[in-house]
């Protein structure tokens, strides 16, 4: 499994929102993305001012996950 | 009473409260957290004692430890749950590293006295240096977690000897072997196919025959002493006793990350240069909310062929690293509960997440330290008390290949010197002055070992005034070695902060720039006293026409060029004399608030060469 070196010069992770507002501090919207917790790679959707995790799925690590 | 104590005393369980939740006694479950600290500490003296690599038994570059049980009543699933004080990036790598060879091996398939070895960057790991073998703990056909261990070897094969070749790399094809996880010890039985990819494809045959059954050894005392505790207590307490000691971390840190201001805050820092001679740009966005962190590494430049990017893994366990390091953990144990409330955002295809076929062998390093090094810069501006300066990143490495014929026989050799360098100060005190850095948490080999087993003479190691950071508390001056070896060698080198200086805070000056330079046959003049030849900028600002040092204030000069800092391959001859300078660190602080007393003593000791230098006039 091989990949192109990005053409972007600087990388940053997709975060999109997410038509729903936090249920713990009220914050307009809440976002979907990929992170790393303590044992592996999840997409959330969270909260980026509590950084309240409404939503998490375990993924597949980068690269073997990656599409 | 302390703050810190009453902050104790709040996050400590009653002895009930221990009892309902776990199971367990109170006196029980202390009494086995330190147990399992100190089995991994015996597994840790064992390789040290019995190791040949001098990077294992005296550097300490390895992690290892051991991993809890599978129990998802008590939500443990072969967590890193106890290690050993060596390499701290290694038993943090540990938790992905190791669960991943499992995931991958099957965990159905272990039987008691398999060891599986693994080194695939791709899957969880560092660099293909770095080697993951795990033994798994069978209580009968109980099993009880596994005993890990990560060892960086010195040699594993590819075309540059000892691997950090940044720039001779391109991809990971050129890395040198790499092992998906597979047996080397079947039922107690060594595999000797598996071993021979060692002895017939690394430079290092003899070390690796004798270091691969010393790992083994160390891995079967985790095992044995496991079982001892197992079969005393029970099962079940061992269990119970493995989630207390990982919910104990988690209470410890959660209840520290309350004392930081919740906010957002950012940083950034270049690397000096990719293998094209850019500077590589690295940012940081830490989100602290509550007993919760987030640290996004998101806008950091792309990955870069030739090593200039790093595994995911490894900026998992910077960004840990950084927080837990900026915190207050006094009698914390770092295990995977302590990273619980730690979120990282780790873009793949950047420079702190690479993509195959990346080559990430001497980007494990640069990119390592410092990803972990913005966390602190950026926590620095959540208070004045948790400011700390910038201290030396990358490891900083030295090393020297050749063969030593001095005896008339043919003797091939690799030695690798992990530099100890500068930190920047604190709100408490001036910075440390020569230490590694947390990821690393080596130790440097003494200079008369080395010159004793190889073929190289340390001429000169000495502070250097005038390069530490100013400030109210100063960072910690630059180090210089000056080195020659006795035979034609070729030298490896890893620097940071030739081109970028170390970042003040609060109003502390910026550390000196690091350099390498070569002075051409010049031994017996520095023998004498004599005025040494012109010097050959190896890293560094340098004239283009004629390769002398040029001030970095003349970067953008014609005829001036930055040299990169990373590399390998470099002759060097018997005669010739290499000066290497480690960056000096940040000061915390306007200079102007520093202590008269502690202006009298830097001139005293020699860290500045007048009073007006230590003040930054």
């Amino acid at each position: 499994m091989e990949f192109p070196q990005p053409t972007e010069l600087t990388i940053d992770e997709p975060v999109n929102p997410v038509d729903q507002s936090c249920p713990r501090c009220s914050a307009d919207t809440m976002y979907r993305y990929r992170l790393v917790d303590y044992r592996g790679w999840l997409e959330v959707v969270k909260c980026r001012s509590c950084l309240h995790v409404e939503d998490r799925r375990p993924i597949v690590a980068p690269p073997q996950g990656t599409p | 009473m302390t703050d810190t104590q009453t902050r104790r005393d709040t996050l400590a369980l009653s002895a009930d409260e221990v009892q309902s939740r776990y199971g367990i006694d109170l006196t029980t479950a202390e009494v086995l957290r330190h147990a399992l600290r100190h089995v991994a500490l015996q597994m840790q003296l064992k390789v040290n004692t019995a190791a040949l690599s001098p990077l294992l038994s005296e550097v300490n570059d390895f992690g290892i430890g051991l991993l809890a049980p599978r129990d998802a009543e008590r939500d443990l699933d072969f967590d890193a749950l106890a290690m050993a004080s060596a390499a701290p990036a290694h038993y943090v790598i540990n938790q992905f590293y190791a669960r991943m060879a499992i995931e991958h091996w099957g965990v159905e398939r272990f039987q008691p006295g398999d060891v599986l070895i693994y080194n695939d960057p791709y899957r969880g790991g560092s660099h293909v240096n770095d080697v993951g073998t795990l033994m798994p703990i069978f209580d009968g056909d109980d099993l009880l977690g596994f005993a890990v261990a990560i060892t960086h070897w010195l040699d594993i094969g590819g075309p540059v000897p000892a691997g950090l070749g940044a720039g001779l790399q391109r991809d990971m094809y050129a890395e040198g072997i790499k092992l998906t996880p597979r047996k080397l010890y079947d039922r107690g039985e060594l595999v000797p196919e598996n071993l021979e990819l060692f002895t017939e494809q690394t430079r290092i045959p003899d070390i690796t025959i004798n270091d691969l059954q010393v790992i083994k050894s160390a891995l079967q005392i985790g095992c044995d002493m496991v079982l001892r505790y197992a079969t005393r207590y029970g099962a079940d307490l061992y269990r119970a006793a493995a989630q207390y000691t990982l919910d104990f971390s988690e209470r410890t840190v959660r209840s520290s990350l309350l004392e930081v201001p919740d906010g957002v805050y950012e940083s950034q820092d270049y690397l000096d240069n990719n293998m094209d001679g850019e500077p590589m740009l690295v940012r940081c966005t830490v989100r602290k909310h509550g007993d919760n962190i987030e640290v996004d590494y998101s806008g950091s430049c792309r990955e870069e062929w030739g090593g200039y990017a790093s595994q995911w893994s490894d900026t998992v366990a910077a960004a840990h690293l950084g927080v837990v390091n900026i915190l207050d953990t006094t009698a914390m144990d770092l295990n995977a509960g302590a990273y619980r409330p730690i979120h990282v955002v780790a873009p793949p295809g950047s420079c702190l997440s690479a993509l195959p076929p990346m080559s990430t062998n001497a980007g494990h390093t640069m990119f390592l330290t410092k990803a972990l090094n913005l966390v602190k810069l950026a926590l620095s501006q959540a208070s004045p008390e948790l400011a700390v300066a910038e201290n030396y990143d990358d490891v900083g490495v030295l090393g020297f290949v050749g063969v030593d014929d001095r005896a008339g026989t043919y003797n091939p050799f690799i030695t690798i010197r992990a530099l100890c360098g500068p930190f920047g100060g604190t709100a408490v005190d001036d910075g440390c002055s020569m230490t590694l850095v947390e990821g690393g948490n080596c130790l440097e080999p003494s200079i008369e070992l080395d010159e004793e087993a190889f073929p190289i003479l340390v001429l000169s190691r000495e502070f250097v005034a005038d390069t530490a950071g100013v400030g109210k508390h100063r960072g910690g001056p630059s180090t210089e070695m000056i080195v020659t070896p006795q035979v034609p060698v070729h030298m490896t080198y890893q620097l940071d902060q030739c081109r970028f200086p170390t970042q003040g805070v609060l109003g502390g000056g910026d550390g000196a720039r690091a350099s390498i330079v070569v002075y051409r046959g010049g031994l017996d003049a520095w023998a004498r006293g004599e005025k040494l030849p012109a010097a050959e900028v190896v890293a560094g600002f340098a004239n283009t026409e004629d390769g002398t040092p040029a001030s970095y204030t003349e970067e953008n000069s014609p005829g001036v060029e930055f040299r990169n800092s990373k590399g390998a391959g470099k002759p060097v001859m018997p005669g010739d004399v290499v000066v290497l300078r480690l960056p000096g660190a940040g000061g915390y602080g306007p200079a102007a608030e520093r202590d008269d007393e502690a202006v009298r003593k830097d001139v005293r000791d020699g860290i500045y060469s007048s009073p007006a230098h230590a003040v930054g006039r």
